[in-house]
């Protein structure tokens, strides 16, 4: 088992407008019809992740993390190159979000616990320990609309992690969460790479990256900028921001 | 390069199956979360509809059910013509504006879209479902029975099912990019549930416009709906083949445009 759990060979994302909607439609019937615009959210993006290794993705807002980690995830199809990955995969991504707001907490664990395949009688076993996990006491069993974003990532990240799998996609969702369950997430994704699972996190906080990745990708531009070790990286990527910092300063200052 | 991917667009659903069985009980409970009658509105609404029809109808404009002796035979006919539509046009309905609803959930989870519509289909049909067994109740009080004849409703709902699937799916997805699919298709309904007879019935057509219920697919699904509680015939279910093949027909197409279209759906979403 020497097969990496993820391998992405020269991912490509291109997001096209057309002069008419009607153009697009025709690209389906494999007619021809030139974009009026393009936007390459991704170009030639290429990694391995090893099985227990822990990649982190760094960049600026637009820089196509997200698009990396839906693309990874499944939700969204490359324009060009592959995504293969080996086992099962779970993905936190802002996955509060789509939580059916008058379900109860228990009702949406189920409804998420079936959309990541789980059968009925694994579900009613890991319940309990989803609920404690999250630890959002008596409001498990009200309405979703009552809860507060906090506690909709408690519980995301709670049924999402409730299995081990051998993939984790974890996106910026942990960063809602308060500084105790951060640090009770971040350890359970610590013991997950030690049982054996890769990590793929994203982050704004360079912070998190750096503690619990081994290396990291900082994407410019939908382009790998730089990937290496995760403190090599993020050295390199802070620098970058204090340049940044500085001409935004001279320039504010003239 | 062959294109391997981890993308879960377009792939078999029935992994999901229980999923959409949960979706489908959370879209019932939210529909009628926090309202005191809850269910029974799913009955209310279409009986209420085909009750003020009746009273208009039958007892301004004197409308009689030709050939029925029964008072009541028009507001049943019209309560079998509207049960039968109402579940065509709510699949259909549904389906066209279903995958902007759970745009959400599409974009987050690796779910195949094929799940999507079905969950839209599976809350129509339990309306439908819970609408018959209170239509069933209702014309029994007005003195006729249920017969056998009823379980002819079963293979004419498949065929609405599936008409209403197959437009509804392949208007969707281009509702997805153009929005003025769904304003428009509110309006086109409304023609076609008065050019099906239905209010009416179809010996009242004059000669010459004929052909349009003639050539109008829901209409031999609605004339079972309506033999079967209005007059209690078996009806000739051969009268099903042309809508049945054209439902698939559709379906079909709706599927291999969805294939086609729902890496760009979820970019637009």
């Amino acid at each position: 088992m020497t097969e990496p759990t993820l391998r992405v060979e020269g991912l490509a994302k291109r997001y096209a407008t057309y002069r008419s909607e009607v153009l697009r439609f025709a690209t389906w019937f494999g007619l021809p019809a030139k974009p009026h615009k393009e936007f390459w959210a991704l170009q030639d993006v290429s990694f391995t992740l090893e099985r227990g290794h822990s990649l982190g993705i760094i960049g600026a807002n637009g820089a196509g993390k997200s698009s990396l980690l839906k693309a990874i995830a499944g939700t969204i199809q490359p324009t060009r190159g592959r995504v293969e990955a080996h086992g099962l995969t779970a993905a936190v991504l802002e996955l509060g979000l789509t939580f059916d707001p008058e379900l109860t907490g228990s009702e949406n664990v189920e409804l998420y616990a079936h959309l990541l395949g789980m059968e009925p009688a694994q579900i009613r076993e890991l319940e309990p320990a989803i609920r404690a996990f999250a630890e959002i006491g008596d409001a498990f069993d009200e309405p979703m609309r009552t809860y507060s974003t906090g506690m909709l990532a408690r519980v995301a990240f709670a049924v999402a992690t409730a299995r081990r799998p051998d993939l984790l996609i974890v996106d910026e969702v942990l960063s809602v969460g308060d500084g105790y369950f951060q640090n009770k997430s971040f350890n359970r994704i610590l013991e997950f790479r030690a049982a054996g699972t890769s990590i793929v996190f994203v982050s704004h906080g360079i912070e998190g990256v750096a503690a619990i990745c081994d290396s990291a990708i900082w994407l410019d531009g939908g382009k790998v900028a730089m990937v290496g070790p995760a403190s090599e990286v993020c050295d390199a990527y802070r620098a970058a921001i204090e340049v940044a910092k500085a001409s935004a300063a001279a320039i504010a200052q003239v | 390069m062959e294109a391997k991917t981890t993308y879960r667009g377009f792939t078999n659903p029935w992994p999901h199956r229980r999923f959409v069985v949960q979706a489908i009980r959370g879209e019932i409970k939210r529909q009628f979360a926090r309202s005191t009658l809850g269910a029974l509105w799913l009955i209310l609404h279409p009986l209420a509809r085909a009750v003020i029809f009746a009273l208009v109808f039958s007892e301004i404009l004197l409308a009689r059910l030709p050939g029925v002796p029964s008072p009541y035979a028009y507001t049943i006919y019209l309560m079998a013509g509207m049960a039968g539509w109402g579940l065509f046009s709510d699949v259909l309905t549904r389906s066209v504006t279903i995958f902007i609803e759970y745009a959400a959930m599409l974009k987050k989870a690796p779910i195949s879209h094929l799940c999507i519509p079905a969950i839209g289909c599976g809350g129509a049909l339990f309306s439908h479902v819970v609408l018959l067994v209170a239509m069933a109740l209702v014309t029994s009080l007005l003195g006729s029975v249920p017969g056998l004849a009823w379980l002819a409703l079963i293979p004419a709902a498949a065929v609405l099912l599936l008409l209403g699937f197959g437009i509804g799916l392949i208007l969707g997805v281009f509702n997805v990019f153009k929005r003025d699919v769904a304003q428009l298709i509110g309006i086109v309904l409304q023609l076609w549930f008065w050019l099906t007879p239905i209010v009416y019935v179809s010996d009242i057509i004059p000669k010459k416009y004929q052909w349009i219920a003639e050539f109008n697919p829901i209409w031999p699904v609605i004339r079972v709906y309506q033999d079967a509680m209005v007059y209690g015939t078996y009806p000739q279910l051969e009268t099903l083949a042309v809508p049945l093949a054209l439902g698939v027909a559709l379906s079909l197409a709706a599927l291999l445009l969805l294939r086609r279209a729902s890496s760009d759906m979820i970019d637009s979403l």
